[in-house]
């Protein structure tokens, strides 16, 4: 799974009838610690997400299990869910790993 | 299956209902002195399977495949969850040299690319 930030909406009138009725977000990729990681890529709502929010998402085959009303629905990234709390303790877990390494 | 530091934690009250009471945790990929960051970090889920913590050694595996096996359903969208608790590695200091080192810095180039 994966971090991103929702940056916007995407609009299309002409698209494959799966995808009726489904919002699509733009998403910017996000590393575990939150530092923006390639460019945004559109995915697929299944949470009810607006822009601006924090969220997790998954790709490939796994994107399309949120929506099993929608078989053979072409969607290769999903958003899952949104984060209310992101605890990132990077630098302290590194360092005192660190010194267990030395130990 | 990759060796990575879990270095944080996700609090979300907000997700897919497969996803409750799964613990979803930050990854930090590391080299074999366990400590050195390489690559990105990512999140990863764990359903009790081992109870991994922030500071944990673990490993994790990278496919939904493995994932859909090991909860027995189907239906869960996850492609990545921590399925072991690392307590120590056995690795000779010589290990470089045993892969050789030309094979080591592809495999390093190649992740700071990722």
């Amino acid at each position: 799974m994966n971090l991103g930030r929702v940056i916007g909406t995407v609009w299309a009138s002409r698209k494959h009838a799966g995808f009726e009725g489904l919002k699509m977000q733009l998403v910017q990729p996000l590393t575990g610690e939150g530092e923006p990681l390639g460019r945004p890529i559109a995915a697929c709502d299944s949470v009810g997400c607006g822009e601006g929010e924090l969220v997790f998402y998954v790709l490939q085959y796994e994107a399309t299990l949120p929506f099993p009303e929608r078989p053979l629905t072409p969607i290769d990234a999903a958003i899952v869910g949104i984060v209310d709390q992101h605890d990132d303790r990077r630098d302290e877990v590194l360092q005192s790993g660190r010194g267990e390494a030395g130990a | 299956m990759n060796l990575c530091r879990i270095t944080g934690t996700i609090v979300s009250s907000v997700k897919n209902p497969q996803l409750v009471g799964s613990k979803i945790l930050i990854a930090q990929p590391v080299d074999l002195d366990c400590v050195t960051p390489r690559g990105t970090s990512t999140l990863v889920t764990d359903r009790g399977v081992v109870q991994a913590g922030v500071g944990d050694l673990v490993l994790t595996i990278k496919e939904g495949g493995g994932v859909r096996i090991l909860y027995q359903d189907k239906t869960t969208p996850v492609e990545s969850v921590v399925v072991a608790v690392v307590d120590d590695l056995d690795v000779p200091h010589s290990w470089e040299a045993l892969v050789g080192s030309s094979t080591l810095e592809h495999a390093r180039s190649e992740g700071a690319d990722a």
